[in-house]
Order: structure tokens, then sequence, then C-alpha cells
């Protein structure tokens, strides 16, 4: 090429270069201010609600604590607090003792798609909660925390089992078959090889079905009628319904919601990050 | 090596620890999801003549399919954009992640509540009809956008790179990347999660009660509110019009899942 064909080449180039160079940046920067739009929106209420839960009154402008104090009372977000942890305690328990041994089911023994147990969730609970209330009610469990625990894990096990059967087929089929060969046995095998190797994917599920439990409202207010049995998914909408219990029960909401979403995402970013070997899961 | 046993343990065919292990989830999702629904559709059944004339109960399902289509229309392409920013390389991108998923993550009557301030005493909008239902609307979408965003991301991650890769060698822009390749392989995974978005409206008792309570007079009664009101045996009729809604979804799912496969 002689010499003028080359330069316009060379700066056709660098035009192109610059160009492409702007567009990249444009794309980053259009993507930075859609997660910062979407993050502000995301936090929107709650900040809202930190805002209203310091206020001293109309008026006036520095904050105050009383709000918070009050919240504290021990009828308010302790009793709250302590009947989620103990029912969420309880469904995990309940759910990881029905899911992980049907999890291995599916994923090892080759059963009907695991998937397939996720359309239970797809019920719609007032199909289901006007029968299970008088369930519970003819077991003599009306109103009380146990009800809780014998219908919550409706909503947590289908979702348990499939993201279970996902981490236990990501256990290598050897490691278990040399556990088998060392005269284990299966269940052996299972409790020595598989549940060790999938205990993070299996621990995160743990932390997704309390988070699960936490949330639940339907159900929780369906079944359980006194204020002192209510977690705090329903005792503070229904629980603390005093006017003058407005700005603590705001307070109670940030500081109810933010661990548990904190924990849940947590836990999603378990299951969100690209896992070890190809076509393992769902 | 250790000496091989001759009878073969009892727990060691396959068969039968299947069924051993399937059997506790299996019991108990029968006698916790399968009977309740078989009594209330039995139960049900008896109320539904009486129920079936109330104008309340067309009006609430009418209001639940408008907010359910709303709700499903508004969050796919919303949760779409927000599946991007979820697998974009960002600084801070831990932060971002716990922040865009807050709305799920919260507890659903907890987030309605936080709502209920902004929405309610400095505009106003829960007092009149319009734009309590507006309201409603723009609560499920919120909270919902992440779910989908979760869901749409995992299934963008499935799309294999080398054809996005090729495509893009072959000159194809971005739009036409998206359309010709990426939208026909995350089809099944986007319908499949459609359904369980509009499944989590329709079937919602949450938002409408702790935002609305249903009002103002009954301009936002859906019907899982409107069931909730009822009572045991009233409810069970009013909810046995969701059965319709629960069956197309099943079915929606399971094509797509079978399209899918193929």
């Amino acid at each position: 090429m002689n010499g003028v064909a080359a330069r316009s080449t060379a700066r056709a180039l660098r035009r192109r270069r610059r160009r492409a160079a702007a567009g990249h940046v444009a794309k980053r920067s259009a993507v930075y201010a859609v997660a910062v739009c979407a993050a502000l929106l995301s936090a929107a209420p709650f900040l809202w609600s930190l805002g209203s839960a310091f206020e001293r009154g109309i008026g006036r402008r520095a904050p105050t604590l009383a709000h918070v104090r009050t919240l504290l009372r021990p009828a308010l977000l302790p009793t709250f607090a302590v009947n989620t942890l103990v029912v969420g305690g309880l469904v995990v328990a309940v759910t990881l003792a029905l899911a992980l041994p049907a999890a291995y089911a599916l994923a090892r023994l080759g059963g009907p798609a695991a998937f397939g147990i996720l359309l239970l969730s797809l019920v719609p609970p007032p199909l289901l909660l006007p029968s299970q209330s008088r369930i519970v009610a003819a077991l003599g469990l009306a109103d009380s925390l146990w009800a809780l625990v014998l219908v919550l894990p409706v909503v947590t096990v289908p979702v348990s089992v499939w993201l279970l059967a996902g981490f236990v087929r990501a256990v290598p089929l050897d490691l278990e078959e040399q556990a088998m060969l060392d005269g284990h046995g299966r269940v052996g095998a299972f409790v020595r090889v598989v549940l060790p190797s999938a205990l993070p994917g299996v621990a995160a599920v743990a932390v997704l079905v309390f988070t699960l439990a936490a949330g639940e409202f339907t159900a929780t207010l369906t079944l359980v009628s006194s204020v002192a049995r209510m977690p705090v998914g329903t005792g503070l909408p229904y629980g603390a319904t005093d006017p003058s219990l407005l700005r603590p029960v705001r307070a109670g909401t940030v500081a109810a919601a933010i661990p548990i979403a904190v924990a849940c995402s947590l836990a999603l970013g378990r299951f969100l990050a690209p896992r070890s070997n190809v076509g393992g899961g769902a | 090596m250790a000496a091989r046993r001759e009878r073969v343990r009892l727990t060691d065919r396959p068969g039968f620890l299947a069924g051993a292990a399937l059997l506790p989830s299996a019991a108990y999702l029968v006698a916790l999801v399968l009977v309740p629904l078989a009594l209330t559709v039995a139960t049900g059944s008896g109320g539904l003549r009486a129920v079936a004339g109330e104008a309340v109960l067309w009006r609430s399902l009418g209001h639940t399919l408008a907010l359910t289509g709303a709700v499903v229309v508004l969050v796919m392409p919303l949760g779409k954009v927000v599946a991007y920013v979820l697998r974009a390389r960002v600084r801070g991108r831990w932060a971002v992640r716990l922040l865009v998923l807050l709305p799920w993550t919260t507890p659903v009557a907890l987030s309605a509540l936080a709502w209920r301030g902004p929405l309610g005493s400095p505009t106003h909008w829960l007092d009149r009809p319009y734009p309590a239902m507006a309201a409603v609307v723009a609560v499920h979408v919120w909270r919902l956008t992440p779910l989908a965003a979760v869901a749409m991301a995992a299934g963008l991650s499935a799309v294999p790179r080398d054809l996005e890769d090729a495509a893009r060698l072959d000159g194809a822009g971005f739009w036409r990347r998206t359309f010709g390749v990426t939208v026909p392989l995350t089809l099944p995974v986007d319908v499949v999660t459609a359904v369980f978005v509009a499944a989590a409206v329709f079937g919602d008792l949450a938002v409408v009660g702790v935002l609305t309570g249903g009002g103002p007079r009954g301009a936002t009664q859906v019907l899982p509110s409107l069931a909730y009101a009822r009572g045991a045996r009233g409810g069970a009729a009013v909810a046995l019009f969701l059965l319709p809604l629960l069956l197309a979804a099943v079915a929606v799912v399971l094509r797509a899942v079978r399209r899918g496969e193929a």
C-alpha cells in the first residue's frame, strides 16, 4: 500500500477505535446509572421509614430515639422477634429433615424431575388455608406456633427439594461409589460423603428457608390470632395498631426487614454464583 | 479392600431407598397440600352458586385479573433490564445485588407496611380508587421485579457463550443478536418466570391486605382478600374462582418446560 492510502487507513482505524471506546464508556455509564436507580428505588420505602422513625414531631428538627425505645418494649419487637426465631428455626429443621432425603432420591436415584415439585408452589394459599386451618383446629393446635411449624413447610419444602437436588447432583458420583466400595452402603455414603460436600449449599438453603418462614404472611395471619404469638411479619402490621405506635412500628419494620433481607441475599449469592461443574443443578 | 457382602442390604436396593427417602416429603405434601386442596374444593362447591350471584365476587375477580395482567406486563421488561444489571461487572457488585434484591427478600407484609407511609398520608393515593389500585400494582411490581430478574439472569447464564460470539462475529448488532439468538433460547425460562410472577400476584393477600385492606370501599378488593374476609366456609367458595387460574398456570409451565427440553 502506498503512503497516502496507509495514512488514511490508519486515520479510519483510529476514528473507529475512538468511537468504539466512547460507545464502551457510554454503555458502562448506562449500566451504572440503571444500577444506582434500581438500588435507590428498591430501598426507597425503607429509607422513608427510617427517616420517619427518628422524627420528633411536626416542626421539630432534632432526631429522637424515643420511638426506638418504645419499639423495644417487651410486648412489641422482642416478643415478635422471639416468635420469628423460634418458628423459623423449627421450620428449618423440619424442612431439611423432609427435603434432604427427597433431594437425594431425586438427584441420584432418578425419580421424576425435581422441577415438578416446584409446581406445588403455584397453588394460591387461599385455596389451601381454609382447609389447613380446619386440620390445625382438629389437631388442637389452633392459634399456636406449632400450627405454623406444621403448615409453613408447605411453602419451604418444594423450593428446598429443588435447590438441594441441584447441590447433591454437584457432588461427583465417584466419591460416593468409592465410599460404597469401602463397605458403607448408600446411607453411609450419603452421610459420610454427600452431606459434607454439599454442606455449603445446605447451609444456604437453611438460611433461605428461614427467611421464607419469617416472611410468610397469609398462613400466619390465618392461623395465629393472639398478638403475643405473632411473628414479626404479622405482629408489626396487626399487633401494634394503636396510633401512638405508628413511628415505633416504622422503626421496627426496618429493623426486622433489613437483617432478613441481608441473610436472604447472602444465601442467594450462593445460588447465583456459577457452579464449579458444568451441567450441575436445574 | 474390604470383603464384599454377599446379601445386598435392604437400604442399598435403589428402589426401596428411593421410596423411603421420598416418603416423608411425599406424605407431608399429600397431607398438607393435596388433601386441603381437595377439602377446599369439596366445601367450596357447596357455596358456589350462592357466591356466584354476588356482584362483589365478580368485581374482585376482575380486579384480580387486571392486577395480575398489569403486574406481569410491567415486571417482565423491567426484570429483564435488572437481570442485565445483576450480571454486569460493576464495582460494588455485592452492594448493588443486596439493594436490588431488597424488595423481594424483605417480608412482604413489612414492605407493604413501609410503602403505606409514603403512599398514604403525604400523597393520599390510598384514599381514592384508581390511585389506590395503581399503588397496589406499583408495590407488586416493585416487589416482584427482583424475583423475575434473578430467574431471568439464571436463564441468560444458561445461554452458551459461543452462540452469542458467533452471532457477533457474523456482524449481528445488539438488537439482532438479542432477538435472533438470546430471546428464543431464554423463552422457556422467561415464560415460567412470568407464570410464577402471576401466581405470586393472584394468590397474594399481603399487599392488598396491608396496603389498602381492599379499600377504599372495595376498589382494590381481590379474590384472596375477599376469601379471607369471608372466613372458612365462605372463603372456600370464593377461593374456588382461583382454581382455573391455577390450572392455567400449571398448563403453561408444563408446556414451556416440554418445549424447552425439545
